[in-house]
């Protein structure tokens, strides 16, 4: 037996008019299958539309000022967190350049030349320790390799240490 | 919207954050009873209504109040859970394990009646379960706040046709649920009867 278009009839919310209603009836007398389906959602429905409303406990106000309190104070930690990382970044960036790049080669305003003389400076101190640091490190595995290869592992440590140390404070910020 | 409701908007747009907080304290059971609907446990629901409370006090800027403030509130409530439900996958929780809230009824305070609303309560928790997340939304928003098509559409975001749709197939999951529920306990009423030698 066909039980179309009774079945769209039963699940929808559309209204049925008198004579649809009437076709429906009748295959709903003789079809056991779409009765019981009828039914079903007639007391499912109404089940649903007549429970109660579950409430929340009381105090739900004061809970949302302290949750809004926190909250706040997480997205200032935040803001924080990432202004000292776009500053490290930024620093960084600067520092390369001032180390990688003579500055003093563009034709800068007056002002603006003062402060590039004096980075320059800076860069070229910058670059007589790189290159000291760079000899030194080509140095060690030659004079001391087992020294060299303590100080790795040291610093190695250090920034494992330094990543768990930032990973645990971003979990305390998170969960307040 | 009352007109003390129109001026706890205005003040809460200038930052007080006591204004909104008499809106907290207007609209918390609906939207606590929205998320409890949609994510199944008190725990949950309670974490997600103080969330969409927090997101409306954020985004009160965008609030046209031409619109219907309940509605908005509800269509924050709505996608968070939504979101929620799809980020944590939420199992279906067995109906025996349901932590169904009861709320207490101080007419009625007899023991039948607070396991009989606890049934009810595990009973459409469970068939809500059944629902997918927007499916279930819908029929909470259609069932609960007996809003139409249209408002439903309106705070979903979706179209009336997919309203439709989506309530013709969250009824008729709901029909099956019904009809499986209803035999498990016809075979667990009769169980007493049976003979103890099969």
């Amino acid at each position: 037996m066909s039980h179309q278009p009774f079945e769209i009839w039963i699940f929808s919310d559309d209204s049925l008019d008198e004579a649809q209603q009437h076709i429906l009836e009748e295959h709903l007398e003789s079809c056991q299958t779409c009765t019981t389906l009828s039914n079903a959602v007639t007391m499912a429905t109404s089940v649903l539309s007549t429970s109660e409303s579950p409430s929340p406990q009381p105090g739900f106000t004061q809970r949302w000022h302290n949750k809004l309190a926190l909250h706040r104070q997480y997205q200032k930690s935040r803001r924080t967190w990432l202004l000292t990382l776009a500053g490290f970044i930024l620093a960084n960036i600067i520092l390369l350049s001032v180390v990688f790049f003579d500055l003093t080669t563009i034709n800068w305003p007056y002002e603006l030349g003062q402060i590039v003389v004096k980075i320059s400076l800076i860069a070229t101190h910058s670059r007589q320790y790189w290159r000291a640091i760079s000899n030194l490190a080509n140095a060690f595995p030659v004079i001391i390799p087992t020294f060299f290869v303590l100080v790795a592992a040291l610093i190695a440590a250090g920034i494992f240490l330094t990543i768990t140390w930032i990973r645990s404070i971003k979990k305390l910020i998170k969960t307040y | 919207m009352t007109g003390a409701e129109a001026q706890w908007i205005e003040q809460a747009l200038q930052g007080d954050d006591n204004a909104f907080g008499f809106l907290v304290e207007s609209y918390q059971k609906p939207v606590y009873s929205l998320c409890n609907r949609m994510l199944g446990n008190a725990n949950d629901a309670e974490d997600a209504a103080q969330e969409s409370f927090i997101r409306a006090y954020q985004h009160l800027k965008k609030y046209n109040q031409d619109r219907s403030f309940t509605t908005w509130l509800l269509s924050i409530a709505s996608h968070y859970c939504i979101d929620q439900i799809r980020k944590r996958r939420l199992p279906v929780v067995p109906m025996d394990e349901l932590p169904v809230e009861i709320i207490s009824d101080n007419r009625s305070p007899q023991p039948e009646n607070h396991l009989r609303q606890r049934e009810k309560d595990a009973l459409i928790q469970k068939m809500l379960n059944g629902l997918k997340p927007t499916d279930r939304a819908a029929i909470v928003l259609r069932y609960w706040y007996e809003f139409s098509e249209v408002e439903i559409s309106e705070t979903l975001k979706i179209s009336v046709s997919a309203v439709k749709s989506r309530l013709f197939r969250a009824r008729r999951s709901l029909a099956d649920a019904w009809i499986t529920n209803s035999s498990k306990s016809a075979i667990k009423e009769r169980k007493p009867n049976e003979s103890p030698a099969f």
